[in-house]
């Protein structure tokens, strides 16, 4: 299959290939044709969870507040909120003049409705936990109430939430899918597959107006949109599994603009002067990096793990790794997101000589010694696969020490992972954040006993700086914290931060305002074709 | 007759029941399920998506659960795409990799079979020689280049077929011809090699005595009789053409079936990959006993009871 693609990218590579002026049909049809890799899981608010079909949603649904492309929390229903009750009460005042795309009113009580649909069990929705800190709302989860006492509509268009305990992030978390508003007299009329094209069930500019299959969805404008009037008629999506097929039929000018591209794809684009012009890439707020178990054997020990970080050559890895499209890491949170060290601290160095000393200095001199261990994967994300052997390389040359490969299906991994007691003490991880706030990768991944904190990292400084800035409403005061816990995982080298992803995209030049965020695509109510 | 095609009509349940616990046993021991996605969960989310597919259940109670669900003519929901109906996808999908396979096949044996009449017929001359190279090579061959070197032929430089997308019939050519080629390789050989043994035989020689054309004797008393090995694989061809082609599909961007249950398995998506192996068990069978009734017509001294 990959030679299948590489070949491909060498053929088109080498062909003169013309590319068919599709541009004024484009235009004059007002359509923007995109092509994604994937099909979306669900148009469910309460039941998608992957960034497929996140990307397509957003543009259908609205929440209170809304993430912008600088990661701030700007204004959506919600016009304003304040912060009471010693940062436990949140209120905010709706916009009166916002409808669904079937005309109803927005009221505060259809937040109240869809917040205690999303929560229920039998909506069974993967990404609750982002409503969690709503006062009655672990009782819904668990069936044992109808309603979350923290929810309540005190007038036709002011919403109240308390919370358990205060919650700086909050305001970003009900900018996210499971706290989009829902028409609930859409979803009363059929609960359980109510999320079908032409529902009309959400506030956004792009309601899914039809759906081929799982293979094309067509999204159409929605000309009473509270944020106005959208440029374009309308989205048609294509799913279209090879990245570099995409290419090859963007080239003829079957598509408009095309998404994540793989490392295949880049370097077909990276051989031909036309795609590399209209080429684009941007960070993603995602970090891929080493795992080592922090409390066991041989990485209990600061000088090995340190020894680990200065052995492995980052910009080389990059290249192999992701063509190129990231940048080397240093601080675990990655850049541009607040309380992130990356932009000011420097990667560890790429310093074998320094390496095997460190390595020595452990009580292993030329990795004589050196316990026998296995790196565990998953070529479930692609994005790093080839990247494996060029570490196990510098590992063997740098510090003499042997490395096992273990590839894994992600779904094995995802549940060898979960079970402490089949844990690996070596292993490749990568996430991405789901809101652009330090508190969810520091507090599910971060602090003692956190459910994904795979290295079983401990130290109770770094946890006392973590609950601090999740508790503090104050966003300076927070990223200062965030990144003094930074700073004491980077000193303590407790991961090996390998590099920050970027997200990649081709885009026609008569497209305007495409792009990507550093969580998601762009939405496209800014997106507009020339004519 | 009848009672032979209700004796293997009936033959189907056990089966299925069969085809299903060995399956279900399968896939639920293909380690991590199909919420292991990695993305960040509450514990009680977990239990909620648990207790919704039966998952928290004993093993044997959700095959019972399953097995009931099916008896209903429910093949369930996806775990993975969570809006989808096992059967809708099937339904949705099943005919796109059938038009693929069906455009292939057709293919593969238009090519084939004269290609191998013709190779038999003129033994170890230099046509048989070329023939056979080509069709060893082509069978070497993986249909992903043929796919590669048509797009670069007829897609990219001639501009004369769509590089992909399925829907149209200007999108069947391409897809079809790099899946069939292959096969027309095989079929070409096996040709070959039944008409050989054909061509041996005393009826051979009463055909040409009696003052048959070689041609009408070589199609009549030969092709005939040769027909009965290349109808089994034919019917092994078949069974290849349901499963969809996986590097086909990807590389053309056809919303067939092949695709979507690599996807589906790996995914852990029980319900999905459990559809997927049902029905294909019983277009095997329906493909089987298709062939079995064929050689009745094809060669009328062999009786089905």
């Amino acid at each position: 299959m990959i030679v299948g693609l590489a070949l491909l990218g060498l053929l088109m590579s080498t062909a003169a290939v013309a590319s068919v002026a599709h541009h004024s049909k484009a235009a004059a049809s007002g359509v923007l044709r995109i092509v994604v890799t994937q099909p979306p899981d669900s148009f469910d608010p309460a039941v998608l969870s992957d960034n497929r079909s996140i990307e397509l949603a957003q543009n259908a649904f609205d929440g209170l507040v809304d993430v912008n492309n600088q990661m701030k929390v700007v204004p959506a229903v919600a016009s304003s909120w304040k912060v009471s009750g010693g940062g436990k009460v949140y209120t905010f005042t709706l916009r009166q003049n916002v409808r669904f795309q079937n005309g109803d009113p927005v009221v505060a009580q259809d937040f109240v409705d869809e917040f205690n649909r999303a929560l229920a069990p039998a909506t069974a929705s993967p990404d609750s936990f982002f409503l969690t800190d709503i006062a009655g709302a672990d009782a819904v989860t668990k069936g044992k109430a109808k309603t979350a006492s923290g929810v309540k509509a005190i007038g036709k268009y002011t919403l109240r939430v308390t919370l358990t305990h205060p919650a700086g992030y909050f305001p970003s978390l009900v900018s996210r899918w499971p706290a989009w508003v829902v028409d609930p007299k859409v979803v009363a009329k059929n609960p359980k597959n109510w999320a079908v094209p032409g529902n009309n069930a959400g506030t956004g500019p792009f309601p899914l107006s039809k759906a081929v299959g799982d293979t094309q969805f067509t999204f159409t404008a929605n000309p009473n949109y509270f944020g106005g009037k959208p440029k374009l008629r309308g989205v048609q999506v294509t799913v279209l599994p090879s990245s570099a097929a995409a290419v090859a039929r963007y080239q003829s000018g079957d598509f408009d603009a095309v998404v994540n591209l793989d490392a295949a794809a880049i370097q077909v684009v990276n051989s031909n002067s036309t795609l590399k012009a209209q080429f684009h890439s941007k960070p993603l707020l995602r970090t891929v990096w080493l795992g080592m178990g922090y409390d066991k054997p041989p990485f209990n020990n600061l000088k090995v793990r340190q020894a680990f970080n200065h052995a492995i050559d980052r910009t080389a890895l990059i290249n192999v790794a992701a063509a190129g499209q990231a940048t080397p890491g240093s601080g675990w949170l990655p850049p541009g997101l607040p309380g992130s060290i990356a932009g000011t601290q420097k990667p560890y160095s790429y310093d074998p000589a320094l390496a095997k000393q460190l390595l020595s200095q452990a009580g292993y001199p030329n990795g004589q010694g050196f316990p026998a261990v296995d790196l565990y994967y998953t070529l479930g994300t692609g994005e790093y696969e080839q990247a494996f052997e060029f570490i196990q390389n510098q590992l063997q040359q740098n510090l003499g020490v042997t490395i096992g490969l273990k590839p894994m299906p992600a779904n094995g991994f995802n549940a060898m992972m979960g079970n402490a007691s089949q844990r690996p003490v070596f292993y490749a991880y990568s996430f991405g954040l789901d809101y652009p706030d330090a508190q969810e990768q520091t507090t599910y991944l971060g602090i003692t006993g956190a459910g994904y904190n795979f290295e079983n990292y401990s130290n109770p400084k770094y946890d006392a700086l973590v609950n601090s800035a999740n508790a503090s409403a104050n966003q300076a005061k927070r990223a200062a914290l965030y990144a003094a816990s930074e700073k004491l995982r980077y000193n303590q080298a407790v991961d090996i931060v390998l590099y920050y992803p970027n997200t990649t995209w081709l885009v026609k030049p008569y497209v305007h305002g495409f792009g990507e965020s550093p969580l998601y695509t762009k939405k496209w109510i800014g997106v507009s074709l020339t004519k | 007759m009848a009672a032979y095609i209700i004796r293997r009509i009936l033959a189907l349940i056990p089966i299925w029941i069969g085809v299903s616990f060995i399956a279900f046993v399968l896939v639920h021991a293909i380690p991590g399920g199909p919420f292991d996605t990695g993305a960040i969960r509450s514990r009680q989310a977990t239990e909620n998506l648990l207790h919704v597919y039966h998952l928290d259940k004993p093993l044997f109670e959700q095959y019972i659960l399953y097995i009931w669900q099916v008896l209903h003519g429910d093949l369930g929901q996806s775990m993975v795409n969570r809006g989808l109906s096992v059967s809708a996808v099937i339904k949705g999908r099943f005919p796109t990799s059938a038009e693929l396979g069906a455009a292939a096949l057709a293919v593969s044996l238009c090519v084939g079979i004269p290609a191998g009449i013709i190779s038999a017929a003129r033994r170890n001359s230099w046509l048989d020689h070329l023939v056979m190279f080509t069709a060893t090579a082509g069978y070497a061959i993986p249909n992903f280049v043929f796919a590669l070197v048509l797009i670069l032929v007829f897609g990219l430089s001639l501009h004369l077929l769509p590089l992909g997308g399925w829907g149209t019939l200007s999108d069947v050519p391409l897809p079809a011809i790099a899946l069939g080629l292959p096969w027309a390789g095989l079929v070409a050989r096996m040709t070959r090699a039944s008409m050989l043994e054909a061509l041996n035989r005393d009826y051979m020689r009463t055909a040409y005595a009696k003052g048959l054309s070689p041609f009408a004797a070589l199609m009549r008393h030969a092709f005939r009789n040769a027909l009965i090995p290349l109808t089994t694989l034919v019917a092994l061809l078949a069974a290849e053409v349901i499963t969809g082609s996986l590097i086909i599909e990807n590389i053309f961007g056809i919303p067939g079936i092949g695709h979507y249950m690599v996807d589906s398995i790996l995914g852990a998506d029980y319900t999905m990959t459990l559809g997927f192996i049902m029905f294909y068990a019983t277009t095997i069978f329906i493909a089987n006993f298709l062939v079995d009734l064929s050689y009745g017509w094809i060669d009328p001294r062999i009786r089905l009871a």
